[in-house]
């Protein structure tokens, strides 16, 4: 049983890269949408079994916990999305890219292979092995980002690499560090159980060292301040289906990694250096990424640094007990659920306006009915307006906050929220029901792969928000 | 024979300031080799003391990876003219760089040596790329600055030999190659994109 999934998940995504290779456009386009659809099914057919059961939140199969699942469910639903709105607006934006078949086939083999190394980032147990897989998602996106082959994709593409490349080299040596300390008992095992079951036997000071390591390489990947430049930049330059996988996992999966060996730390009874440094970062993301969401002029950008302010307030969360943990683990699902979508639609929009800029994207009612209609609701989603599911994450998070006895941090988080509120509500009004300063050359013919995805994300957070299933519920607040 | 990997560990470290200091991409590269020739010393002696014979596998993978295929690899993308070029733009001068990367080195062993000589010369090492990374505005500089950060990675893997698996210790390596690949691809395009060799003009982007 083991072995199949394993198996089944390797296969299929490497079919998937294989078949990109094909000569035919449209043939590439659906085997990446099967792939992602298959391995979607995979996990539905393995996994449901285990998780209707009273018990099943811990999963035997495989043993992945409740953070590997999240994320692995986030890699399914946002990969999925992804591939389909990519095929479509890639054809709508043909000129823009000056696409070939050559550059079509780089696109769609660039995101499978993307996609492989985020899907197995989760389901690996070894330390090493995430690192491996982790530095397979930057390196595989590093040519997605600059697909545009422009000087502002360039600038964003270098910065992107180097930045990538030292938190990978960072995050290595934190991670060897650690593994170091580990008693000679535990043989060559390198997986996080393991390294979780090591009981109080690694030194402090490796644990520490390894930890404020891991946390600067890996956080230079999740977007934490202060080193999060890269992000927007490269958010606002790649295609949007690339900056909805890189907004809606590839930082998850950084913050994934760091969340993995805070969870060693706790185990082996450095609890509190982890959460102070990790809280202490996460507050401070949160800060700077709200100020800098009031100065934006390019939507891209505006919603790029809403994603750092919600990395920095899962990080937070993640701190703060078990309810924090709840509370956090949903944030990055909901995260997850609404950001994608406001990229695609941000693609919608940069085809019709062929700008990403705020002030020519105005009155967006009056020229894209639907459009602006999705936009308004996804950007008060991302603010965090009831009923959508970031609201519930955030309420919890800043309850856990005060449950903790952190009443200063809950306060300010408080404030900051909303000030973040009012500042996307104040660009949603400009952009959704300003008056109108360019007029619209041709209505682009959207299709039903340009439209459905950002549809599926806004109706995922409503549900999130309303009416969580409760299975989903259980893996999250019970699951180990 | 103990003084041996002290002696390597300082002259690794020193290689490092090397590459921070020089001018010349081709000195960066003479730097580069330097270190990697550290690193496999390192490494033999590593496979020495564990007596780990299976080893000489990693040690070969780091021989043809690091110290053939990648130096192949940029001299092969980089511009020849590139090479010899003396004409820098560093965000501060080599002179006052120089106590910089002293401090550094000091501050990197002192503060990794609790863990280790080998772990106080690799966060050393790691201080030093990432200030090369910093400080220089030659993207082929640049290069060299993140694969001294690669190097500090290395080592660490070097002295973790004994309970690290071949297999994943390989991968690491081939992740630096794949880096490698994709910076100098990118090295390339600098030039032809921006004019200049400097990363200096790619400011229109406000992070």
């Amino acid at each position: 049983m083991n072995g199949v999934l394993e198996l089944l998940l390797f296969m299929i995504p490497a079919a998937g890269i294989l078949l990109t290779l094909l000569p035919w456009t449209k043939a590439r386009e659906i085997a990446a949408f099967l792939a992602t659809l298959f391995v979607a099914l995979v996990l539905i057919v393995f996994k449901s079994g285990a998780w209707i059961t009273a018990k099943g939140v811990w999963l035997e199969i495989n043993q992945f916990d409740r953070l590997s699942l999240v994320v692995l469910m986030i890699i399914t639903i946002v990969g999925l999305t992804s591939v389909v709105y990519a095929s479509g607006y890639l054809n709508l934006s043909a000129d823009k890219y000056q696409l070939t078949n050559r550059k079509h086939m780089r696109f769609f083999l660039l995101i499978m292979l993307f996609y492989f190394f985020l899907l197995w980032t989760p389901i690996v147990h070894n330390v090493i092995l995430l690192w491996v897989c982790i530095e397979g998602t930057s390196l595989a996106s590093v040519f997605l980002v600059d697909y545009e082959n422009t000087t502002g994709t360039f600038e964003a593409t270098w910065k992107y690499l180097i930045m990538m490349e030292i938190g990978g080299g960072l995050a290595l040596a934190g991670t060897v560090i650690i593994l170091m300390g580990r008693p000679a008992g535990l043989g060559s095992s390198l997986s996080w159980q393991a390294l979780m079951t090591a009981g109080h036997s690694i030194p402090p000071l490796n644990l520490k060292l390894g930890f404020a390591l891991i946390v600067a390489g890996y956080g230079i990947k999740a977007g934490l301040v202060p080193l999060h430049s890269w992000l927007p930049d490269a958010h606002s330059m790649a295609p949007s289906p690339v900056s909805a996988m890189l907004s809606g996992i590839k930082i998850n999966i950084a913050l994934y990694g760091i969340l993995r060996f805070y969870d060693i730390l706790s185990a082996n009874g450095q609890i509190s250096f982890a959460a102070f440094l990790l809280r202490w970062t996460g507050i401070l993301t949160v800060l700077v990424a709200i100020a800098m969401t009031g100065v934006q002029k390019d939507f891209k950008r505006l919603f790029a640094y809403s994603s750092i302010e919600n990395m920095g307030l899962i990080a937070f969360g993640y701190t703060l007990g078990t309810f924090g943990v709840y509370g956090a683990l949903l944030q990055m699902l909901n995260h997850a659920l609404i950001k994608p979508g406001l990229f695609f639609l941000s693609g919608n929009l940069l085809i019709q306006y062929q700008s990403t800029e705020i002030r020519k994207a105005r009155g967006i009612l009056f020229q894209m009915k639907w459009s602006g209609l999705l936009l308004v609701l996804l950007m008060l989603a991302i603010a965090g307006a009831p009923p959508f599911g970031l609201f519930l994450s955030e309420f919890i998070i800043i309850l856990s906050a005060l449950h903790e006895g952190l009443i200063w941090m809950a306060v300010v988080l408080v404030i900051l929220l909303a000030i973040l509120f009012a500042n996307f509500l104040r660009y949603a009004l400009k952009m959704v029901f300003g008056r109108p300063n360019t007029p619209i050359v041709g209505k682009a013919r959207f299709t039903w792969r340009t439209v459905f995805p950002p549809l599926l994300h806004l109706i995922g957070s409503l549900v999130m928000g309303t009416a969580i299933p409760m299975v989903l519920q259980q893996l999250l607040y019970m699951g180990k | 024979m103990d003084l041996i990997p002290s002696w390597v560990n300082v002259a690794l470290i020193l290689f490092t300031v090397w590459i921070g200091v020089v001018r010349e991409t081709r000195l960066a590269m003479t730097g580069y080799i330097l270190q990697v020739v550290s690193l496999l010393v390192l490494y033999l002696y590593q496979i020495f003391q564990t007596g780990e014979s299976g080893a000489f596998i990693g040690w070969s993978a780091l021989l043809i990876i690091r110290l053939i295929a990648i130096p192949i690899l940029i001299y092969s993308f980089l511009k020849k003219s590139w090479w010899h070029d003396r004409v820098t733009s560093d965000l501060i001068d080599v002179r006052k760089a120089v106590p910089l990367y002293a401090f550094l080195a000091i501050f990197g062993f002192m503060m990794g040596r609790g863990t280790g000589d080998f772990i106080g010369t690799a966060v050393s090492v790691l201080l030093l790329g990432i200030s090369i990374v910093l400080l220089k505005h030659d993207p082929s500089k640049q290069v060299f600055g993140i694969l001294s950060v690669d190097a500090a990675g290395d080592l660490m893997v070097i002295y973790f030999l004994n309970r690290l698996p071949l297999f994943f210790e390989i991968l690491i390596y081939l992740i630096i190659l794949w880096s490698a690949v994709c910076m100098v691809i990118l090295v390339k395009s600098i030039e032809r994109r921006t004019k200049v060799r400097s990363v200096k003009q790619l400011t229109n982007l406000k992070g």
